[in-house]
């Protein structure tokens, strides 16, 4: 899906040069989203370097969650920026920030996938993968049912809009930023317990609906 | 099934609405759920301290509506049977065994419940009442029963009964009360059971009531004296209370019979016999033969009379109660009616000088 191998080919190709020095400067007033959009949909250099100076840090916290590796994470990272060149035009973002983190959230899943593909996954990211061990098969079920993927997302998208907001970010800082634990107890001023629970309550409501909507 | 490899749904996960992924990366605001549930903390610790207090400073009205509220919940299932009101008792009528009934009306006065009925019999004179009474579930004593005058030939016989009990059985300002009647005949023969049972407020049982203390005192003779301290007017009659040691019951031989007799500022002529004498507690009560007692009478003048009863009299001014009530083991005090130069015994004849009872106003009793 996201490619890996050739983009440092690429981007040497189309000769863009991410400067990082601006990652120092601290004065430096990021742009505005649209106007980064317009840039690289102009296919103006300029674009992938705003694009990296405004959102550098998102997208590398995004892969170290999962990666929690700097190199590995500064691939992906660059990657990000390769791909955004790559799919702006014809995709025209409204929020560039999920945008590109979605991106980097992609290839640090394909880094893994292809990292714990012959060994068993170690560190938080096993503990991630443990607990949604029976949404994944609920998920490889229904696809292989036939349902479309697009389907199973507005299902998920659904279910959290009737979610509260409270559950909603504990369940996507866990499942979508990776966060660990105790992070998401920080920042919710819970106790690591509270949020263990709080997660298992979504997850079962969660599989519920998508075993009741697979069976359709 | 196709083998997973771990990651399917955290890469589904990933392409979730761009809203839900933006969000996650604000700094989380739940201030204002924080305050909601602060302030809804604050509230229930308000009411609760609230209520604490309420129950320390006002013990009574907290127990009366908890126990308001456990009657409303006791209606709702049925546990208690519903209780008529008291304007619905008023004037109900129950017929039983050729026996009528009616309950005409009830008065509350400091701790006397005084109950006024109507009997509808053939045969009223060889009737006896007997009669049980509840206050809140409380049994109340008969401290005093009379008739009232009926024609001759009625068949209508009015009685009032007093019944005595203790004020702090009304704790809620709502008085249920029970009161079951068996007329009995002379015979041994019960008629029958009638039961009126209603509820009502401590202020709608004492409306139109007038209860004046007073301190008049009545010197009959250089021994006794007679002290009037109370006059009460409610629906039901009007009364005078008041104490004399040693209240004579004969004169010269002759069962007497005592009245204040006198006039109100309107010029009603009033008449109240003694209904009762026990020792020393003396209760005059109003005639209803005469004009009674006018509502608007702000005083009335009374004088104090008595009259020798001849033997077997009983027609006339003269109720037989008056020489039931008097108290016959009393004859060391006797008058000597040749010392006090009566002539006429037969004849009602003064004791003491007259007194005045200020009813309304702020005047003082002379």
């Amino acid at each position: 899906m996201f490619f890996t191998a050739l983009q440092k080919i690429y981007l040497i190709r189309l000769n863009i040069k991410v400067d990082y020095r601006y990652l120092l400067d601290k004065k430096r007033v990021p742009m505005e989203d649209e106007r980064i959009v317009e840039l690289l949909w102009n296919r103006n250099e300029a674009g992938i370097e705003q694009v990296s100076c405004k959102y550098h840090s998102l997208c590398y916290k995004i892969a170290w969650n999962l990666l929690t590796n700097r190199e590995d994470s500064e691939e992906c990272v660059n990657d990000t920026w390769f791909a955004t060149w790559k799919y702006i035009p014809p995709q025209k973002p409204s929020k560039l920030g999920a945008f590109v983190g979605r991106i980097t959230r992609g290839f640090a899943i394909d880094k893994l996938r292809k990292k714990y593909a012959f060994k068993r996954a170690e560190g938080h990211i096993a503990c991630i993968l443990e607990e949604v061990k029976e949404l994944n098969y609920i998920v490889v079920r229904s696809l292989d049912e036939h349902i479309e993927a697009q389907e199973l997302i507005d299902i998920i998208n659904s279910f959290l809009n009737e979610l509260s907001d409270k559950d909603r970010d504990v369940f996507v800082s866990r499942y979508w930023k990776m966060d660990s634990i105790n992070k998401i107890a920080n920042r919710h001023n819970m106790t690591d317990n509270a949020v263990k629970q709080n997660l298992f309550r979504t997850k079962t409501k969660l599989k519920k609906i998508l075993e009741r909507e697979g069976r359709l | 099934m196709k083998k997973t490899d771990g990651f399917e749904f955290l890469e589904l996960f990933g392409e979730i609405d761009d809203k839900y992924i933006e969000q996650s990366f604000l700094p989380w605001k739940s201030r204002k759920i924080f305050r909601i549930t602060y302030l809804r903390n604050i509230a229930a610790c308000l009411i609760l301290i609230i209520i604490i207090a309420m129950t320390c400073l006002f013990p009574n009205q907290v127990k009366g509506t908890l126990k308001s509220f456990q009657t409303v919940i006791e209606r709702i299932f049925g546990f208690r049977q519903n209780i008529s009101d008291y304007t619905d008792i008023v004037g109900k009528s129950v017929t039983k065994n050729g026996i009528t009934i009616t309950l005409d009306e009830v008065v509350l006065s400091n701790e006397e419940m005084l109950v006024s009925y109507t009997i509808i019999t053939k045969n009223q004179d060889d009737l006896m009442l007997l009669s049980e009474a509840w206050i809140n579930d409380h049994r109340i004593v008969t401290s005093e029963e009379y008739a009232e005058y009926n024609e001759k030939n009625s068949s209508n016989l009015n009685k009032v009964i007093c019944y005595r009990f203790d004020k702090n059985w009304i704790v809620d300002d709502k008085a249920q009360i029970k009161i079951k009647l068996e007329p009995e005949l002379e015979n041994g023969k019960k008629i029958g059971k009638f039961n009126f049972q209603f509820e009502a407020s401590k202020e709608a049982l004492m409306n139109n009531i007038i209860s004046v203390p007073i301190n008049r005192i009545i010197t009959i003779n250089e021994n006794i004296k007679m002290s009037l301290t109370e006059f009460n007017f409610n629906p039901i009659e009007s009364n005078i209370k008041g104490i004399c040691d040693n209240l004579p019951s004969e004169m010269s031989g002759y069962t007497v019979s005592y009245r204040l007799k006198g006039k109100d500022n309107l010029g009603n002529y009033i008449s109240y016999r003694l209904n009762n004498y026990t020792k020393p507690n003396v209760n005059f009560v109003i005639d209803k033969r005469k004009n009674g007692l006018n509502e608007d009478s702000s005083w009335i003048e009374l004088q104090l009379y008595a009259v020798c009863l001849e033997p077997n009299e009983g027609d006339g001014e003269t109720i037989v109660d008056d020489l039931d009530s008097l108290d016959d083991s009393n004859t060391d005090m006797n008058f000597n009616i040749e010392e006090m130069g009566i002539d006429h015994p037969f004849e009602p004849f003064a004791l003491g000088e007259k007194i005045r009872i200020q009813i309304k106003g702020r005047v003082e009793n002379k």
